[in-house]
């Protein structure tokens, strides 16, 4: 009977009010409304930034690219010209040599109009693809890699010694003038369940980078140039100073514009691969989802029979030692029924 | 499809559906009214914190059973540690004979917690079994060894009839 008195007892604990109060108190109220007039206000503030932002951008655009490029040198102009070894600078600095110095400066502020222009994107793209034949697939991916010039990454397989459920996924470089043809192939192979393509427009990281080398060099050639006009030896020590500061961040920077060439260059594919028994093309259609579902059936139906035949065969040698055994009985039997 | 069902809907649901259940189970595990009350607010803290999405009802359910025994048993640690031995209330005393309920209390951790969510929310071995992450055949033992031991308590035993 204590069971009994067990869900009683406990029907009996219910959690008191003051808890209850407590729990519900720990979501927030919600938030109040806000006034028609907040609403009206903001949407207003908005519409105005967002025609100063374009007017901005509009205003911007009209004094062209190289004006972008004036701005964005013009912090690095102030770093070198302010720098303590201005003074050195000007003492070193004889009238025949001003050239030199407008030399620089012109660089500096961006004047020189060797500076690229052109669009500067980094294209990556994402791919997942199922096939039926995967050792063929895998060897057709290697070969088209190879055709295109691109190399891999990065390439790791799963349960590649089954023979079923395969799957890998890579990591490949391709040039990226070349990025969606290979794609295009690739799609052929198999049959592509995603497709991602994306960019990044990397133009003004860049165009910083290269005129920022292009700044240093300048200034590297007149440090040079002052070098071998330095009278005391505490002139050359600052000069040399400034020079191996500028050689250190020169190295730096055209280190950084070899990896955004490659960048720019190879674009990165994200392959993945994955074995299916067999591919099924989906159709949204009463008669074609009826025919793949008539087409699933008649696949489980056909599989059902191999494997038990599989399993028939298998099973062989307990069925003839069974068979043997049975026959052996039988035979007794049929013997004493005859006997009779 | 399913529709999961997290955040502040999963929180007012449990909130209407389970606090009782939640309470009745931290009652179990702890020695006092205010722990237990304690653990009930934390559990429903956590429910709000978490960015778990749940299946259906019996999915949040068997999330709160989890975190209430997990976190009664942090809140026993801890007492026992701080050794507090302030309103520490029996449940509800009957002179004549021993308590049900304090008897089930008084039986060890695992023995307790499946007596009372077979017995009092109807839950299966198996599904006990789910919930506190042991096997079926353990939970079966452990049931059969709570009964014996409040059958040794409780005279009448503990049985359906």
């Amino acid at each position: 009977m204590n069971k009994k008195d067990y869900i009683k007892a406990v029907d009996n604990i219910t959690a008191p009010q003051e808890l209850l109060d407590r729990i519900e108190a720990l979501v927030p109220p919600k938030k109040k409304k806000i006034p028609v007039w907040k609403t009206v206000t903001a949407v207003a503030a908005c519409f105005v930034a967002v025609v100063i932002a374009f007017s901005g951008i509009f205003g911007g655009l009209s004094n062209g690219k190289l004006g972008n490029i004036t701005a964005q040198n013009g912090s690095y102009g102030n770093v070198s010209f302010e720098s303590p070894d201005r003074g050195t600078y000007d003492k070193l600095f004889s009238a025949s040599d001003k050239t030199v110095y407008n030399q620089l400066s012109d660089t500096m502020n961006g004047t020189s109009s060797s500076v690229t222009t052109d669009r500067k994107i980094v294209k990556t793209a994402a791919l997942h693809i199922k096939t039926n034949d995967y050792e063929s697939f895998m060897t057709g991916i290697k070969q088209k890699i190879e055709q295109y010039n691109g190399y891999v990454v990065q390439s790791q397989e799963y349960n590649y010694d089954n023979k079923t459920d395969r799957n890998a996924n890579m990591k490949v470089k391709i040039p990226a003038d070349k990025l969606e043809s290979f794609i295009e192939e690739l799609s052929s192979m198999g049959t592509v369940t995603s497709k991602t393509i994306g960019s990044d427009d990397i133009t003004n990281s860049y165009i910083d980078v290269e005129s920022r080398i292009k700044a240093l060099e300048t200034e590297q050639e007149a440090l040079l140039g002052l070098m071998e006009k330095a009278e005391s030896l505490a002139d050359v020590i600052s000069l040399q100073d400034r020079l191996s500061q500028v050689r250190a961040d020169l190295e730096a920077l055209k280190a950084q514009k070899q990896s955004y060439d490659e960048m720019v260059a190879y674009s990165e594919i994200d392959i993945d691969i994955r074995e299916v028994e067999r591919v099924v093309e989906s159709d949204d259609t009463f008669f074609g989802e009826a025919k793949e579902k008539l087409m699933n059936n008649i696949y489980n139906l056909c599989d059902f029979f191999r494997t038990l035949a599989v399993n028939l065969i298998a099973a062989l040698p307990y069925i003839a030692i069974i068979g043997t055994a049975a026959a052996v009985v039988i035979v007794v039997i049929v013997r004493k029924v005859r006997k009779r | 499809m399913t529709v999961f069902i997290k955040g502040k809907d999963a929180f007012s649901f449990a909130f209407k559906q389970f606090t009782d259940t939640v309470y009745r189970i931290a009652l179990h595990n702890t020695s006092n009214f205010s722990d237990a009350e304690d653990v009930t607010q934390e559990v429903f803290i956590r429910l709000l914190e978490t960015n778990k999405a749940f299946r259906d009802s019996e999915h949040i359910k068997a999330w709160l059973i989890r975190v209430t025994i997990n976190l009664c048993r942090d809140k026993m640690k801890k007492t026992s540690r701080e050794t507090l031995v302030d309103n520490v209330l029996p449940l509800k005393t009957n002179e004549e004979k021993p308590d049900v309920l304090e008897a089930v209390k008084a039986l060890s951790e695992n023995y307790r917690n499946t007596i009372y969510l077979h017995y009092y929310e109807g839950y299966t071995a198996k599904e006990i079994g789910k919930i506190l992450g042991a096997k079926e055949s353990t939970v079966l033992s452990w049931l059969s060894r709570g009964r014996d031991a409040l059958r040794k308590e409780l005279d009448g035993g503990f049985d359906d009839e």
